[in-house]
């Protein structure tokens, strides 16, 4: 007895012993708002970083990681305004289709090498020849150094939206020639003028980003080191960061926001208004040919009621196609529903005209909730529609090869400007809708040449509204991006495009 | 030697089973909608970017031709190109694999710490209040999904008590020791219970038989006879459960690497799934049933060393 009572304790020690071996833990500090310089920062993403080749990136996860690594000439900040970056300046002439623009002094790549006009070329060049990017200048029909410091940039046509496209990730400059490595290398060891520089990759696991030591702005950044961790589940990247394994963890579902943000250990981060939920109707699909049909979905739709369903207060009702943090001079009314003209309608339709299947992203727990506050909307006038949730990848081919009749999904913009996803919309039938874009186009294009703001603004009020009156892509609801942050984290912002800026992020006390 | 000569023979018997694997996943991942080129280049893809990619990854040829490709690229001992990282396939599986070992072996350690002491007290006592705990015990373990076992233990153990973290693979042998744990727990509170009911009626059985009231009456202590008589004696069909759950745990390593942010083979399948990263499914199957043979070979092994009048043939 004796001998298995001591047998049971020391196998109870070297389990303690194992534990606090292998065990390291952050000590939280008090809170002030004022970062600290040092510390690593331990922040969690839903998806694994796939390579550090911009020109070939397209998932969010990756965009903002390679955002702290190299800068644009122009910077979207956490308002969307476009602040002057690795240029310091700019200058339009040949009636403002050139642009010249001004370099900052004294950048240098983390490699030491200094920041050219060269380099400038090279990264502008290298975004018009790729396959997945080359869109986001469209309209740049030259790009050249005339001096060492200034780069020029010339348009086919004035440009509203050019400085918002500067601003890309994309265009994040890297040294001419990638400092003489192929691009598959190039993938696995990036070099930026950013606040951090890639210090390892695990993938599948983590990015351990380290301070630049050659950055421009000597007061930056305030952190030692960033591991960005790869946590795929919703909820484990909530429960590490109550836990404190993580110091900020992305996109905590809208329903446990307000819990966690009571914590006093956690604050909430969120950006503007940035992505839009919309329902897509295609046009040419039965019974969704009679716009009769279009125009009853779209009045038996309740936003606020959505808003405050599936988004638990954390959004507003969408007035158009346009996120408000591109349009932020927009002057739209709100959509209000009119379930009684919905029901007048529905009644007068054959019972085959009232079915339809929803499509929707399976696993998508916004997108679930925001589908069955919708069918019960939508069955309370007299349809019947039934959810049909698909995975991610399915939905996406259905989209956008317009193989669907209603579905569910979002856009969100890459620029601070109304241009992208508008330019999409046309040059994609109507977001894959089939919807007329001949009328939304033309105006598309002569907005996008109009410097004046306040016009500009009242162009695409016009705009949406058109677009709005066709019923093929029913905006519902705008979200933030959001993000939960430990308390004892300052500066931590993300800005309308979804990138978040660690230069200013530091630990407080 | 003749353990060599066995296992040589199970591979070469495996071979069959491994390309049936590889065909029936080849299959089912190239029929389900949704296409690697728009997963790559996202939405604002033109149809002749999309079309572009598709030729240069081979993927608008017909699915004959690319399961030869497959089929040849094995061969020469190569796994093809992930579409998504742009790196070997068979890089990314090395740099996963040692994280799902890592699991699979903690989770069986677990099993048996858990299902051999329990066995044993269930069998000492048959209908008494002990064998009732651990047999309502067992059932409860099995019930539980592994996911909804996993955040349990993931809020009220890890973030609660801080004593575990609650994700990761952690670095160095204890800090994979202790990272893991939770997972493997979750694991084995799902494969014990399976084990412990076999184990539990062969001992009963075995306790019967004529051997142990010899051994009984030569004057060996109860211990004795218990440990070297009774549990040897019953371990064999408990060992063949466990291989073949383990086997099954294999291929739900994905639910549980989720669950606690591991980054192995069954996180790495999900990607590429979502992905449509036709490539990495294929590689990652093999290697996961690859891995399933590897246990019910040492299943096999371990039966021989168990009970010596079992032939490895």
């Amino acid at each position: 007895m004796l001998r298995k009572t001591i047998t049971l304790l020391c196998a109870a020690s070297v389990v303690a012993a194992i534990a606090a071996l292998g065990g390291c833990g952050d000590d939280d500090t008090s809170s002030s708002d004022t970062p600290t310089s040092g510390g690593t920062l331990k922040l969690a993403q839903a998806a694994d970083v796939t390579g550090f080749d911009q020109t070939k990136t397209v998932d969010n996860e990756t965009i903002r990681v390679i955002s702290q690594i190299t800068e644009p000439l122009y910077r979207a900040d956490e308002s969307g305004k476009l602040v002057p970056w690795l240029a310091t300046d700019y200058e339009k002439s040949n009636g403002d289709k050139t642009w010249t623009f001004t370099l900052r002094d004294g950048v240098k790549f983390s490699n030491g090498d200094p920041l050219t006009a060269d380099d400038v070329v090279y990264t502008l060049q290298r975004t018009l020849d790729s396959a997945a990017w080359s869109f986001i200048l469209t309209g740049v029909s030259d790009v050249s150094a005339p001096t060492p410091s200034t780069v020029e940039i010339t348009t086919e046509k004035p440009s509203a939206a050019l400085l918002a496209e500067i601003a890309n990730f994309v265009n994040g400059i890297v040294p001419k020639d990638l400092a003489g490595m192929t691009p598959q290398q190039w993938a696995r060891s990036p070099i930026g003028t950013g606040p951090f520089m890639l210090d390892s990759w695990t993938r599948g696991s983590t990015v351990t980003l380290k301070r630049n030591t050659n950055y421009w702005d000597e007061d930056r950044p305030y952190l030692d080191q960033v591991d960005v961790n790869n946590v795929t589940d919703t909820n484990s990247r909530v429960s590490q960061l109550q836990g404190g394994q993580q110091d900020v963890s992305a996109s905590p579902p809208l329903s446990q926001v307000d819990n966690l943000g009571s914590s006093p250990d956690i604050n909430i981060a969120e950006s503007a208004l940035a992505r839009v939920d919309q329902l897509y109707i295609n046009v040419k699909e039965d019974p969704f040919t009679d716009p009769k049909v279009r125009e009853a979905i779209a009045q038996a739709i309740d936003r606020p009621a959505i808003a405050d369903g599936a988004l638990f207060g954390h959004g507003e009702p969408a007035k158009g196609l346009l996120a408000p943090s591109v349009t932020p001079e927009a002057d739209l009314p709100p959509l209000e529903p009119d379930t009684e003209a919905a029901s007048g309608a529905v009644s007068g339709l054959p019972q085959g005209s009232r079915e339809f299947d929803m499509i929707l992203t399976s696993g998508d727990v916004l997108a679930k909730a925001e589908a069955q506050i919708l069918q019960q909307q939508l069955n309370n006038v007299g349809f019947d529609v039934s959810l049909q949730p698909v995975d991610s990848a399915t939905l996406t081919q259905d989209w956008q090869t317009s193989n669907f009749g209603a579905l569910l999904t979002y856009t969100s913009s890459d620029i601070v400007d109304p241009s992208e996803v508008a330019g999409f919309y046309v040059g994609n039938n109507g977001l894959f809708t089939n919807a007329p874009t001949e009328e939304v186009g033309k105006r598309v294009a002569q907005a996008d040449t109009t410097l004046d703001e306040p016009e500009r603004a009242s162009q695409y009020d016009e705009i949406q509204t058109l677009i709005n009156d066709e019923n093929a892509l029913i905006s519902l609801v705008t979200e933030p991006y959001i993000y939960g942050v430990r308390s004892n984290v300052a500066g931590f912002t993300i800005n309308p495009t979804g990138i978040y800026w660690l230069a200013d992020v530091g630990f407080t006390g | 030697m003749r353990h060599a000569r066995f296992i040589a023979r199970r591979l070469i018997q495996s071979i069959p089973v491994v390309i049936g694997v590889t065909l029936v996943v080849f299959l089912l991942i190239h029929l389900i909608p949704g296409d690697p080129a728009r997963t790559l280049l996202g939405p604002r893809a033109t149809p002749d970017s999309i079309a572009a990619l598709n030729h240069q990854y081979g993927l608008d040829q017909s699915l004959f031709e690319q399961y030869r490709l497959f089929l040849s690229r094995l061969v020469t001992g190569t796994l093809g190109t992930s579409f998504t990282y742009n790196v070997p396939t068979s890089d990314l599986i090395r740099e996963r694999l040692p994280v799902s070992l890592w699991l699979v072996g903690y989770a069986t350690v677990l099993t048996c710490l858990l299902a051999l002491p329990l066995s044993m007290v269930a069998a000492s006592g048959p209908g008494k209040a002990r064998d009732h705990s651990v047999r309502i015990g067992s059932v409860v373990g099995l019930g539980i999904p592994a996911f909804w076992l996993g955040i349990l233990l993931i809020q009220f153990v890890a973030i609660d008590t801080g004593i575990f973290p609650a994700g990761g693979y952690g670095s160095g042998f204890f800090g994979h020791i202790r990272s893991l744990f939770l997972p493997a727990l979750t694991v084995a509170i799902g494969i014990a219970p399976l084990v412990i009911r076999s184990l539990r009626a062969e001992m009963l059985t075995v306790l019967d038989s004529d051997y142990v009231a010899t051994a009984r009456a030569k004057g060996l202590s109860e211990r004795r006879v218990r440990r070297d008589h009774v549990l040897r004696n019953s371990l064999v069909p408990a060992v063949t459960i466990l291989a073949v759950n383990v086997g099954f745990f294999i291929g739900a390593l994905m639910v549980v690497e989720t669950v606690f942010s591991l980054p192995g083979l069954g996180d790495l399948l999900i990607q590429a799934i979502n992905r449509r990263d036709f490539i990495v499914v294929q590689g990652v199957t093999l290697v996961l049933a690859l891995m399933v043979i590897a246990v019910n070979v040492m299943a096999d092994i371990a039966h021989a060393f168990l009970d010596p009048r079992v032939e490895l043939e």
